[in-house]
């Protein structure tokens, strides 16, 4: 099992194998959301409160509406990300670093596969900005999505990287 | 080991609970603002497949929908997470993953009932559920066997 995990690490395939299951968990969430919305996007039709509007949300939310199901729900991910720190027991910068970049990552790609996946939406909806709860697009895509995908996909790599006392070092 | 150290190992077990007990508690708040009064699925728009024998065997007679195929392949590879996010792989931490899972998944759905206002703990258990058919000493079957199960497996990954 040792041999296994150092040589994870040497050939610096855990990275990729990481990026891989965070696609793969976000391809089987944005399924789940699809047997639960349907056709109706953003909570649409599900028995949960819903605030349409406040200042609060132009400036925060995107001007999206929010909702009981999202806010349970986007807290429920930002926990369960860290439950490796929690099974694990330790606690690093790196790790946390990790998590954090993680969940924005994560939520960006069940977000496009959502669109992608579902038979009453597609990516042409997604791409021409006809999506109701999505108002502000740069560059053909949500501005969230370059947001998240930006500071997220840092943070990741950041937490990857060797730490410079391993590097001067040579191990 | 220090004896700071040795506090933070014994209570290590006990913050891992208490951290399943708070996932439980918001995905039962997520499932009631998805599901509302219609537990199961009932309402969802996914697929449903109430009657096959292989249901009968291995899902205790319940329906099997588009939603919870999806939902469970999740949760059981979520779980996962902390190899994945350490890249390190042992028995002792998988064994922990798995533990959790089942614990997640009983304490979550004891919990769906007693935070959902259209139900609550007493039609529970009084055995008012129609997907949970089999009770043994007051709770479902699978109740016992993923609790004792997942007891077992954490304890051993604790060892």
């Amino acid at each position: 099992m040792t041999d296994l995990n150092s040589d994870l690490r040497r050939r610096g395939w855990h990275p990729l194998l990481y990026v891989a299951f965070l696609i793969l968990l976000g391809y089987l969430f944005s399924n789940v959301e699809i047997q639960i919305e349907g056709p109706h996007g953003w909570a649409e039709e599900l028995p949960t409160w819903r605030l349409d509007h406040h200042w609060l949300l132009n400036i925060v939310w995107g001007g999206r509406p929010v909702t009981g199901y999202h806010v349970y729900l986007f807290a429920f991910m930002a926990l369960i990300f860290h439950l490796p720190l929690v099974m694990t027991g330790r606690f690093t910068l790196r790790l946390e670093a990790r998590a954090l970049g993680s969940i924005m990552c994560f939520w960006i790609i069940e977000d496009f596969l959502w669109f992608w996946q579902n038979p009453h939406y597609g990516l042409d909806k997604l791409f021409g900005a006809d999506i109701g709860w999505h108002q502000h697009y740069i560059l053909f895509l949500p501005w969230d999505y370059w947001i998240f995908s930006i500071f997220g996909g840092g943070l990741i790599w950041w937490s990857f990287r060797t730490p410079r006392q391993a590097r001067t070092s040579g191990k | 080991m220090n004896a700071d150290q040795t506090w933070i190992a014994a209570l290590h077990p006990l913050l891992l609970l208490g951290y399943v007990g708070l996932l439980a508690f918001f995905f039962a708040k997520v499932e009631i603002h998805i599901e509302g009064p219609h537990g199961w699925a009932e309402k969802l728009p996914t697929w449903r497949i109430e009657e096959h024998w292989l249901l009968r065997l291995f899902w205790g007679g319940r329906p099997l929908t588009g939603y919870h195929a999806w939902m469970f392949s999740f949760m059981a590879l979520f779980f996962l997470l902390p190899l994945f996010m350490s890249g390190r792989f042992s028995w002792p931490l998988m064994s922990r993953c798995v533990g959790s899972l089942l614990l997640f998944w009983t304490l979550e759905d004891f919990l769906w009932f007693v935070l959902n206002p259209a139900w609550g703990a007493r039609k529970f258990f009084r055995r008012e559920v129609p997907w949970h058919k089999r009770y043994v000493l007051g709770l479902p079957h699978d109740y016992w066997i993923h609790l004792i199960a997942g007891s077992i497996l954490l304890w051993l990954s604790f060892r």
